[in-house]
């Protein structure tokens, strides 16, 4: 049964590492700040939760398991919450350096909350005029 | 095989990492890096087999340090980076190739060498009270060297008290941070409390547990959860200074009553061992929180 779990466990890892390249390359890829948020948090919480998968698998008690469950759950609600405080702060800085798809990287970012400035990137807030192009 | 395939990546990014938080064009892309490689850092220490530093690395190098660097970034008010000029550059060369020349031919040798330390620590560890080597290195055998670092701290804090300003910020919190850091709070109390109870049989310790409590009081303090700390706050000073002052009161008691400096009498050591740690965390805990957010003021709009 053990041999049985760690054989099981491979397939497992390589998927999650598969979710995390993923990831990573939605982050290097994606156009704008938010869509990278998008990108990094969906699929690297996936990513760690097959992780937590294959090392539940492979692990002695069940303690272990239930700690594994715990981190993951933790990880989740965390990048969740880190990945909607960034997209207001971006929302907030429109114009900023970490803005636009790496081009122009000026700016100041202790920029105090001025209104939306919609200047390189794609996003367009919830604005009245704009197609309805924004998640 | 593996193993070596592992390590070469980590040595490999640490170098490309710190290569670009160096180099990066933006103040905000470099500290990001750093804390990147911070966390590569740790997982070094791990491949190493030093999982207390680990732990130190992640929580106070990348997390704690990266608070404040992104802190002291948005009173900078700068955002681009001044490139090096070619004689800096030339200069930091000159100095830095000679010394890592010599700094490997002396090491170089030393991969063959085995200290007789671990061993010695090992051999000793019943009589040290506490069943962590690094532990009962650190708060037993060593606990001159821990009073010093304490002290440091201690030193090193009041130093930069001296140049913090009292900066006035106008801004509100969100409720989602407010509610995130009223839910991890108490989860890092509690993961505090119980690695500075852990630091006894398994990685753990005093720093890195106070440093985990300075996280979470910093969280609160930045979505004001908390009130604004400051020196002048008499429960806060005494927190600061409550490590030292425990220790070498402990110290002086032995070296008069017992039987030496630090010498912890027979029978006592798990006891005294856990007092002084939960002591130097609180400390330590109060003395991260007040160099990340102390002397700050918000003016509600």
């Amino acid at each position: 049964m053990n041999e049985l779990l760690m054989l099981l466990s491979w397939p497992v890892m390589v998927l999650s590492l598969f979710f995390f390249a993923t990831g990573s390359l939605g982050l290097l890829r994606f156009p704008d700040a938010v869509c990278r948020l998008h990108a990094v948090t969906k699929a690297d919480t996936v990513g760690l939760g097959f992780l937590a998968l294959a090392m539940a698998l492979r692990a002695d008690d069940w303690q272990a398991r239930i700690l594994l469950l715990a981190v993951w759950l933790l990880a989740m609600a965390s990048g969740a919450t880190t990945c909607q405080l960034l997209a207001r702060y971006s929302r907030d800085h429109q114009g900023d350096s970490f803005n636009s798809s790496g081009g122009n990287s000026s700016g100041d970012i202790a920029v105090k909350s001025t209104p939306v400035k919609n200047t390189s990137s794609k996003l367009t807030p919830a604005k009245k005029g704009t197609n309805g192009n924004d998640d | 095989m593996i193993d070596l395939f592992l390590d070469s990546v980590i040595a490999l990014l640490l170098i490309v990492l710190a290569a670009g938080a160096l180099f990066s064009p933006t103040l905000f892309g470099g500290v990001t890096l750093f804390v990147a490689f911070g966390v590569t850092m740790a997982l070094a220490w791990v491949r190493m087999g030093a999982v207390d530093l680990a732990l130190a690395e992640a929580i106070i190098g990348a997390g704690l340090t990266g608070a404040l660097l992104l802190i002291a970034l948005r009173q900078s008010r700068r955002g681009g980076m001044v490139p090096p000029r070619k004689v800096h550059l030339l200069s930091a060369a000159a100095i830095m190739l000679p010394l890592a020349a010599l700094l490997i031919l002396t090491a170089w040798p030393a991969r063959e060498l085995s200290s007789p330390l671990p061993a010695l620590a090992q051999a000793n560890l019943d009589a040290s009270g506490v069943t962590n080597p690094v532990t009962a290195t650190l708060m037993n055998f060593r606990a001159w060297d821990t009073l010093l670092e304490l002290a440091v701290l201690l030193l090193a804090f009041l130093g930069v008290k001296q140049l913090l300003p009292t900066h006035k910020h106008t801004l509100q919190p969100w409720p989602l941070l407010l509610a995130w850091s009223l839910h991890l709070a108490p989860l890092l109390v509690i993961a505090g409390c119980y690695i500075v109870w852990r630091g006894s049989d398994a990685p753990g310790g005093a720093f890195q547990a106070g440093a985990l409590l300075a996280a979470g009081a910093v969280m609160l303090r930045l979505a004001l959860v908390l009130p604004p700390l400051r020196w002048s706050q008499w429960p806060l000073r005494v927190l600061v200074v409550a490590g030292v002052l425990v220790f070498i009161t402990l110290a002086a008691l032995t070296a008069w009553l017992g039987e030496g400096w630090l010498d912890y009498p027979n029978g006592w050591s798990k006891p005294l061992i856990v007092m002084v740690e939960m002591v130097a965390a609180l400390s330590i805990a109060t003395t991260l929180t007040l160099l990340v957010v102390g002397e700050g003021e918000e003016i509600r709009s």
